[in-house]
């Protein structure tokens, strides 16, 4: 099958993407935009290792195609952080032993970055509830639901609303990756999604 | 990683142009909806076709207002309107147990009444269904779950809306080459795990449809499975009452996930309309609902645990429709 050139609007970056009809957005933010937070685990929506936003709704990036979201926001773990400082659930999972092996924490996230806008004091069961689609096979969950509690006690706080990726934009001058092939900002070249 | 095999991505606008790609699709398609249950059969390589039609850029999928539900609208669309739970509150519990958060963020009613049956001999990768042998529903020669049996499968209906609408007395509308048609849910379903109902392939469901006098029916969906988030129904009970005080004035019944669609008791129902919703009554019905369930082995437990456990839920069922306090035990302690 052919491949078509895409513009996802990642992180409020721009990249052109080169992907066949059949890839996912996981894959297409990993390999074709160099954005390797996003993690693929059971590839089949069960363990939301793969979880990013779309238009600020949490979207599992396995089951999605890449072609279905052109043109709409997506946000990764990467455009979570500022240049200077931590989110404030990255803080708190580093904090409270949130995440050990790791691969399952940038899921954890994003789904709780959903919920802390929507719910700023969520109960454990609300964020029991919340994170029931994402999978840990190390922490045995209290500690992550103690960092989610955590960062949501920062956040009321620090602020009166959970920082967006917009409100957080000290940003780099280039997105990750190699910067060689990074053109203007937040612009890359045209990559190759998958195989 | 699980590889999506290739095809060709169709991204219409109406439905009108859909079933128009879908005919001009000689080889082969299928209709995405929100894909948690198409992509995961087609990264197994089960029944993959070269044409993929998705429905997600479609409006008149996506509206829902009184009562009426579009094929097109996501599981937390409905989970988050309020004046469809207060009108019809037995949704809140079926939702709240339907897959995992992330799953309903993306799967839609339509593919959720639509989704393909399930079995332990068919949900494998293709690798694993190379050594165990491939099964009637994909590429080979007999049911593995019945053998002998070449011309019907026994996968597992695995939906939870589905009963729910049909207790609640829905309609469904359809789309198709020859224009719509609307019928009663409890019409829609064929009991073959291949077949699975008697929409032409080319169809498109447009809307589920709820009665206005539903709202004053009295409904409890009751679902068993072994993970608390994410799983398919091991078993499950849809019923739904009127009332004239104690008395049963109307009962619908269904026992869902124990064959390959979800089965409409209205013998059982018929039986006991009249009678009083007293305990004797609901243990007689729910030993008529066990006695009537005869679940094979496609699923993880043991057909004569999920037989037993029909009558349980049943009972749950009509307690929680007379008005008691139900709760919910883990998964495990249930029996």
């Amino acid at each position: 099958m052919s491949k078509t050139l895409v513009t996802l609007n990642v992180n409020d970056a721009t990249y052109e993407v080169a992907i066949k009809p059949q890839d996912t957005l996981a894959l297409a933010l990993r390999d074709g935009c160099g954005l390797t937070g996003t993690k693929i685990g059971c590839d089949m929506g069960t363990c939301g290792c793969c979880t990013v936003l779309v238009d600020g709704e949490p979207a599992l990036g396995c089951l999605t195609l890449a072609l279905e979201v052109e043109g709409r926001r997506i946000q990764t773990i990467e455009g979570l952080a500022g240049a200077e400082r931590l989110h404030p659930l990255q803080r708190a999972f580093a904090e409270c032993g949130g995440s050990q092996c790791g691969f399952c924490t940038p899921g954890f996230v994003m789904t709780s970055v959903a919920l802390l806008r929507t719910n700023k004091a969520p109960s454990r069961d609300e964020i029991k509830a919340a994170i029931a689609g994402n999978l840990c096979r190390c922490t045995g969950y209290a500690k992550i639901v103690d960092a989610v509690e955590h960062a949501a006690e920062q956040i009321r706080d620090e602020d009166d609303s959970v920082p967006t990726p917009n409100e957080m934009s000290e940003k780099p001058e280039t997105q990750a990756g190699d910067k060689d092939d990074a053109g203007i900002h937040g612009r890359r070249q045209p990559a190759t999604a998958g195989r | 990683m699980m590889i999506l095999p290739e095809f060709e991505l169709a991204r219409p606008r109406s439905v009108d142009e859909a079933i128009g790609v879908a005919r001009a699709a000689t080889d082969g398609f299928d209709y995405l909806g929100g894909g948690t249950d198409l992509l995961c059969n087609y990264k197994w390589g089960l029944n993959t076709n070269p044409t993929v039609i998705s429905l997600r850029h479609i409006g008149e999928l996506q509206r829902m207002a009184d009562g009426s539900v579009g094929g097109g609208v996501t599981l937390a669309a409905i989970e988050k309107d309020a004046d469809f739970l207060h009108d019809f509150p037995v949704f809140r519990r079926t939702l709240d147990r339907l897959a995992s958060p992330l799953i309903r963020q993306t799967g839609t009613l339509a593919g959720n009444i639509l989704v393909d049956t399930r079995c332990i001999w068919l949900n494998q990768s293709l690798f694993a269904r190379k050594a165990l042998g491939k099964c009637l529903k994909a590429d080979g020669p007999e049911c593995r779950v019945v053998k002998g049996s070449i011309d019907r499968c026994y996968a597992n209906y695995s939906g939870d809306m589905a009963p729910v609408f049909m207790v609640l007395g829905g309609t469904m509308r359809l789309a198709g080459p020859d224009g719509e048609r609307t019928l009663l849910l409890r019409d829609f379903f064929a009991l073959d795990g291949i077949r699975r109902n008697v929409k032409q392939k080319e169809e498109i469901i447009v809307s589920l449809d709820l009665p206005s006098d539903a709202k004053t029916l009295r409904a409890s969906y009751q679902k068993f499975r072994v993970r608390e988030a994410w799983d398919f129904p091991e078993l499950a009970v849809a019923a739904s009452a009127r009332m004239d005080g104690d008395r049963i004035e109307e009962l619908s019944l269904v026992a869902n996930a124990v064959a390959s669609i979800p089965l409409w008791m209205d013998e059982i129902a018929a039986k006991y309309r009249g009678e009083t919703l007293s305990d004797a009554t609901i243990d007689a019905i729910a030993e008529d609902m066990r006695k009537a369930a005869k679940p094979v082995k496609a699923t993880l437990l043991p057909p004569g645990y999920r037989k037993a456990m029909v009558g349980v839920m049943t009972a749950r069922a009509l307690r929680e429709i007379r008005g008691d306090v139900v709760t919910e035990k883990q998964s495990g302690e249930a029996a």
